[in-house]
């Protein structure tokens, strides 16, 4: 069982590295480790994998929430977001230095994506907070990290993938993104705060003057974006809908507030149905190369060998965790973390699983990884996204990251020393539903 | 040789025990000659419906699967869970007997050999009231599993809702559905008690599980092991009834322990419910062609429904 | 200079273009029938039943319809270090090559799941719930999604040897990862 590992493992790096795309890669690979060790009908277990995991039910969340996104980017509601927390975020230290943080915390509410979070805050943050002459390196810092709270705060794209992969509940598992998401984003606060108190430089001398007045009408601008969370969660608390047509509720809400803003136009409509239509094939293709890898993998005993050989080494769950963040960091590095969960969740899980681990609390915890990932170079979607709002450099945006990426880490380990902190809401949620 | 057997329920349920169990016997009987590994939770990538043709085309030697979820590939398979036909243990019992040699001849028909068949225990209903007669149903939400199953409680006046079984622990918490119809096991692995109340034991069907081995790879074995599986087979199908018996009592006593009130269904109620199947059984023996409706009109004599 | 594309290249990317607009409707279509089980259930107390079912098809849809549309707009992800560090020239060869494999894979997957799609047709086979949806239907929309994407690739194999312009420019998805 040594050798199928081998091969696959170096045959996945060599296609990986060669530039195929990675929905494509991961077919060649499973299909050729397949046909190297065992002799079966390849042929029939690739279409029947593919169909089986694209008609998949528990995947229909994935194109409503990237719609949503599409849609939702054609309205203002960024625009709208950054005005109503700007009076807020002034009363802390370090002011308006806060706002991308805030402001994506909340937009993650509404959007699937961390890409998704970072560009819509980013486009209006990023022109607006340099224009007023805030720290450029703080402020595109902020934006980094925050930006991966996307995936964190539910809805998320990577938890819906997690959910359908190692079959565990998906409502449960966005509850358990919340607080961990909250943590995290309180954290870069706090650095935020302490980095303007320290260098007060950072942060402009003109200070932006707002009445409480002001600050409770401002609050007006909250309201599009509170509409949209409230149609999705609740249409679902209310009984209305399953969590999967929750997602719906989210599309149409999003199309109220485009229409209602007037910046709905049947061309800017179709283009946000195109734009989806085209992400989520990306994302499909590699659920189903991700798919057929996991049955290939399963077929040749990869799982159970690796599996073995760490059980061979006796780690304490702690340092196992901390063998899987340095593997996680380093992989995300290269590959985008979406790759990087499918490729490796069929031999992480039964580890972690084994290790006495909840699946639902792992699921959370891989997600913080793939946030890193967003962030580390030379592959980091939050990274790119940055680099073409500021047309600053990989590295100097990489840099400036840094010490998110530092609050991240501290928060895996945290997640791993208490995992309460991610199984807490969805124990507590679930008990409220059932004294309904 | 060894078999990887594929099974499409998880590793803690009854039906994989009991394939385990059948398992080492297997390589008891022939002496070492023919070994099966076990894979649950559908690992091997068959979970549902593709099960009959991935034995067919052998993509798995043997495999464990529900009978009725492959009516998409023979219609014939709907049997495996027609609503009121077979109520109960001992009625599905008369029903496989019936059926069995038409099943064996379908499954020759496609490339497979039946060893055993195990029913799963009756489906009922759980609501937050004790469903007495068919008016306790009108306009009831319930998630409800296939076609045949809408068509059902459709006829019982109830609103039933296909949700797939991922949404319906949440949608339940939520209110989306007010009841599931399924068995005392899935009832238990849901914790329905910490969402409802009452289980009314319509035993409306008890699916079929059915274990069916890819005839290149039977053929393959010597007589006497062929001989030896067949017969082991044949004696193991009553003890492995008697757990599917023992679990489904296993679990009302897990639901009674949780504070769900367990019933019974009224005389009432299965009149009712006699009624309003005769004519899904009618039409599906219309479509079904001949096979299915001599099967159905077989049994319906036997048992003189 | 890019070269200006052959007739034959552009009606390719014309047939790319419009498998993706039947991609989109498909996404549309989804959407639409999940809100009307949402009204139908909610305003008559009645399911439609086969939501589910048929919007796992469109999912199936969506993702091979516009799978190719995907490549032109180079949305699908790979990894490029390799390309930066052979410089312009050598990556050229690389990237024809491993197109050319990607067409490999794409026409493969094609194949296959027509295979799939004609024994649905030819068994008579159809959906496992019982309301009699005929599984070549949607399985056939799949296999002719891929085979179109397998067209990108050849295309965009042509367009990289020929030295001709992309038919589309690169975007990043506000939905995406
Ligand atoms: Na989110
Ligand atoms: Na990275």
């Amino acid at each position: 069982m040594i050798l199928p590992t081998v091969v696959v493992a170096v045959l996945l790096l060599i296609i990986l590295a060669s530039g195929l795309w990675v929905s494509l890669s991961l077919f060649v690979v499973s299909a050729l480790g397949l046909s190297f060790f065992k002799t079966l009908p390849i042929d029939k277990i690739l279409s029947q994998s593919v169909w089986n995991s694209l008609t998949s039910p528990e995947l229909l969340a994935l194109p409503l929430f990237i719609l949503m996104a599409e849609v939702l980017f054609l309205t203002r509601v960024s625009d709208q977001l950054m005005r109503g927390l700007s009076p807020w975020a002034a009363l802390l230290p370090g002011r308006l230095a806060h706002i991308n943080v805030l402001a994506c915390t909340i937009f993650a509410t509404v959007s699937g994506s961390s890409a998704a979070t970072t560009m819509t805050i980013g486009r209006i943050s990023l022109a607006e907070l340099g224009r007023r002459g805030y720290d450029r390196s703080l402020i595109s810092g902020t934006l980094a990290g925050a930006g991966t709270l996307g995936f964190l705060i539910p809805p998320s794209i990577v938890m819906i993938i997690y959910a359908v992969l190692a079959d565990v509940s998906l409502l449960r598992l966005f509850l358990a993104g919340v607080v961990p998401g909250l943590m995290i984003a309180a954290g870069f606060m706090i650095f935020t705060g302490v980095r303007a108190i320290a260098n007060p430089a950072l942060v402009p001398s003109e200070s932006e003057a707002y009445s409480w007045s002001d600050r409770f009408r401002s609050l007006v601008h909250l309201l599009p974006i509170s509409a949209l969370m409230l149609s999705v969660l609740g249409s679902m608390y209310g009984g209305i809908a399953s969590p999967t047509e929750a997602a719906a509720m989210g599309v149409f809400g999003a199309l109220l507030i485009a229409l209602l803003s007037g910046s709905l136009s049947f061309g800017r409509l179709s283009e946000a149905f195109l734009r989806a239509a085209r992400t989520t094939s990306m994302i499909g293709l590699i659920v189903a190369g991700a798919s057929f890898l996991a049955l290939g993998m399963g077929y040749l005993g990869i799982p159970r060998t690796i599996a073995a050989g760490i059980a061979a080494l006796d780690l304490s769950p702690m340092a196992l965790i901390a063998t899987l963040v340095v593997f996680y960091l380093v992989l995300g590095m290269f590959l985008e973390g979406m790759a990087s969960l499918v490729l490796t969740l069929p031999i992480t899980l039964p580890l972690i699983v084994q290790a006495g681990f909840d699946p639902i609390w792992f699921g959370v915890f891989v997600v913080v990884t793939i946030e890193m990932a967003q962030i580390t170079p030379p592959v980091g979607f939050n990274l790119f996204i940055i680099q073409s709002l500021t047309g600053q450099s990989i590295g100097r945006v990489a840099m400036d990251a840094v010490p998110f990426l530092l609050i991240m880490v501290a928060a895996a380990f945290l997640l791993a020393a208490f995992p309460h902190i991610a199984l807490w809401l969805p124990d507590v949620v679930m008990n409220q539903l059932r004294q309904l | 040789v060894t078999w990887d057997m594929s099974s499409a329920f998880p590793e803690t349920n009854f039906h994989v025990k009991n394939a385990k169990k059948f398992a080492e016997e297997v390589s008891r009987v022939t002496d070492g000659e023919v070994n099966i590994t076990v894979h649950s939770g559908g690992a091997l990538g068959i979970k549902g419906p593709e099960a009959l043709s991935s034995v067919r085309d052998g993509i798995v030697p043997i495999a464990e699967y529900s009978f009725e979820q492959q009516n998409g590939e023979v219609p014939f398979a709907s049997l495996g869970a027609m609503p009121g036909l077979a109520m109960g243990f001992k009625e599905t019992r008369t029903l496989v007997d019936t059926i069995r040699p038409a099943m064996e001849e379908i499954f020759q028909e496609n490339n497979q050999k039946l060893l055993y068949v195990v029913p799963w225990p009756g489906q009922g209903v759980y609501a937050d009231r004790p469903i007495e007669q068919v008016d306790d149903l009108a306009g009831y939400k319930i998630r409800a599993a296939n076609a045949r199953a809408v068509e059902f409680f459709e006829a019982l006046g109830a609103a039933p809702v296909l949700l797939p079984w991922a949404e319906v622990v949440p949608s339940l918490a939520t209110g989306v559905v007010k009841g599931v119809s399924t068995s005392s096991s899935s009832g238990v692995d849901g914790k329905f008690w910490e969402f409802l109340s009452d289980y009314t034991r319509f035993d409306w069907a008890n699916p079929l599980s059915v274990v069916t081995v890819n005839l290149d790879s039977w053929n393959a074995l010597s007589e006497e092991d062929q001989a030896a599986i067949t017969e082991l087979a044949a004696k193991l199908e009553p003890q492995f009834w008697d757990v599917a018996r023992e679990e489904d009592e296993g679990n009302l006593a897990k639901l009674r322990e949780n504070g769900m009130d367990v019933s019974d269904v009224s005389p009432e109620l299965a009149g009712q419910i006699a009624e309003q199947s005769e004519k899904i059984w009618d039409q599906f023996a219309e479509q079904a062609g001949d096979r299915a409706a001599d099967a159905i009109s077989e049994y319906r004599e036997k048992v003189g429904k | 200079m890019a070269r200006t594309r052959p007739a034959w290249m552009n009606l390719g990317e014309r047939i790319v273009s419009a498998a993706g607009i039947l991609g989109a409707v498909c996404l549309a279509v989804l959407l639409l029938l999940m809100l009307a089980e949402l009204v139908s259930r909610n305003m008559l107390n009645r399911s439609l039943h086969i939501t589910w079912e048929i919007s796992s098809y469109l999912m199936s849809a969506v993702v091979f319809l516009t799978a190719g549309s995907a490549l032109q707009h180079d949305v699908h992800v790979r990894v490029s270090a390799l390309f930066e560090l052979i410089g312009p020239r050598a990556g050229r060869l690389l990237d024809a090559a491993v197109t050319l494999v990607g067409f490999a894979v794409a026409a493969w997957i094609a194949y296959f799941v027509g295979v799939l799609a004609y024994t649905s047709f030819s068994n008579n086979t159809m959906s496992w719930s019982g309301f009699g949806i005929p599984l070549y239907l949607p399985q056939t929309a799949s296999a002719l999604g891929a085979a179109i994407f397998a067209l990108q690739l050849i295309l965009r194999f042509a367009r990289i040897v020929g030295g001709y312009a992309p038919a589309a420019s690169h975007e990043t998805p506000a939905g995406g990862l």
